[in-house]
Order: C-alpha cells, then structure tokens, then sequence
C-alpha cells in the first residue's frame, strides 16, 4: 500500500466515510473467523455431550499439561495487556513507547507458541496423535487451528513492528497498528475459551 | 374448485400429522431426550444458533463506535478550530 492510499485510509473525516475501509474489514474478517471457531466449538460440543465418559475410555490414560497451558495461557493475557499499551501508544504518539511494546507483545506471542510447540511434541512422543481417535481429533484441530492464527497475529505484529521501526506510523497514521492489535485481541480472546473447553471441563 | 381441493388436502394432511405425531418429530433431540448425543447436538445447534445474532452484534458494534470515535475526534477538532479563531 502506498502512503497516499494508506492516508485515504486514515483520513476518514476528509473523505466523509464514516469509519476506514481497513477497520471494517478487519471487523468483517473476524466475523468469519468467529463463525469458523464457532463451527470447531460445536463439533466439540457434539463430541464433549455426546461422550459419557470424557476422555473416552480408549484414551483414558491422556494427561493433557494443564499447569503449563494455564501458566501460557497467563502469557497470551498478559500479551492482550501489552497490546493494549501498543494502542495507547500509537495514540499517544509516543514512538519510544510504540516500539518497546511491540516488541513485548511479539516476544510474548513467541513464548506462548514455543510453549505450545513443545507440550505438542511431549504429547506425540506419548502417543496421542492426531489419529488417536476423536479425542485427538478435536484436541489437535481446535488447538491446533488457534495455534496457526496465533502464528499468523506473531507474524502481522512482527511486520507492524518493522515498520513502527521504520518510523511509518504517527498520531494521524495508525490504522495498520489499531487492525492489527483487533485481531491479537480477538486470538488473545479465544484462547482462554478454548482451554477451559478442552484442558478442564 | 381448486382452493376446496387444497383446503381439503390440508386439512388431511394437518388431522394425519396429528393422529401420527413421530412424524413430524424430525429432530433427534425431540426423540431421544435422554440420549447423551441428542443432547450433544442440542447444545451444538443451540450454540451455533446464537453464533450469527453474536457476530453481526460484535461487527455492528465495532461499526457504531468506531463511527463516534470519528465523529467526537471531528468534533473536538472542530472545536479547537473555533477557540483558535
């Protein structure tokens, strides 16, 4: 995006739109994203209140890590908290500020991916595998979906970084700050869902 | 001639669907109450149900106070014009 259309973007009161094209797609995006999780929750659903017994007697013997998960999930938390300071920042049009939470947040998003990462190698190495029936099914495609988005936020917050870096935002020009901190949020959001669903009910 | 006979084919129908009530009892939670996967996929429709009324909550949300953070940030300005007048 060139910096004249970036200004259309941002400068929504000189165009005489009522909100930037960029935020309402944001928005729209994550609607589909909620529809999608909201299809994986309902299978799981399905599955949870279906079973007598959860985990199934097959998979009895599955200990997923519920204290690292919890101690992870505190770290996504916090990186919610941290992304908010980016926003404040942004607004603030504190550069320094900008900068240092970015770079908080995306190290935050990176812990919390590793973490994830390494509790998914114990669990193969056990045995529990995607094919280990429904219980492994829905485990590794429910987190595993949230991990990719995960992923694609550390991603998006990384190249938001480079350019705050770069110096491309400003107290007029943040659009590209503010849409990606709503969709962290949205992921920071779900999380927390997710792991009582799966790791404690 | 025709609306006599569709009245009295509903009608039919309406008094059959009554003296046979499993018919029209297509949803599996209706007939197995106690089962634990009609109940599973109870609360998956229910919950999946609610999802769009949620979606279109949120995205209408965002919309509206994303168009007053405009409109006050626009204002404000316009009034920080005047009193530098």
């Amino acid at each position: 995006m060139t910096d004249a259309d970036q200004a259309t973007y941002e400068h929504t009161a000189d165009t005489g739109q009522p909100t930037s094209n960029a935020r309402l797609a944001i928005l729209i995006l994550l609607g589909a994203e909620i529809m999608f999780f909201a299809g994986l929750i309902g299978t799981f659903l399905v599955f949870r209140l279906g079973s007598v017994t959860w985990p199934p007697p097959s998979q009895a013997d599955v200990r997923l890590p519920i204290g690292v998960t919890g101690i992870n999930t505190i770290v996504l938390l916090f990186s919610g908290y941290t992304m908010i300071r980016v926003l404040l920042s942004a607004r603030k049009d504190s550069q320094k500020e900008l900068r240092r939470w970015l770079l908080v947040t995306g190290v935050l998003g990176v812990i919390f991916l590793v973490v994830q990462g390494s509790e998914w190698v114990r669990l193969v190495h056990h045995g529990f595998t995607l094919s280990s029936g429904v219980y492994g099914s829905i485990f590794y495609v429910l987190i595993g979906c949230h991990a990719l988005h995960v992923l694609v936020a550390v991603v998006w917050e990384l190249s938001v970084f480079a350019k705050a870096l770069g110096g491309c935002y400003s107290i007029d020009r943040h659009v590209g700050v503010e849409i990606c901190a709503i969709y962290w949020t949205f992921v920071v959001v779900l999380w927390p869902i997710l792991y009582v669903m799966v790791y404690l009910v | 001639m025709i609306n006599r006979y569709f009245s009295l084919v509903l009608r039919v129908v309406v008094c059959g669907l009554c003296v046979m009530p499993t018919l029209v009892q297509a949803c599996p939670s209706c007939k197995l109450v106690d089962d634990p996967i009609a109940q599973g996929f109870k609360w998956s429709i229910l919950f999946l149900m609610a999802m769009p009324y949620i979606v279109f909550s949120l995205v209408g949300g965002g919309v509206f106070f994303s168009i007053k953070r405009v409109k006050q940030r626009s204002n404000h300005e316009s009034h920080s014009d005047m009193k530098g007048v």
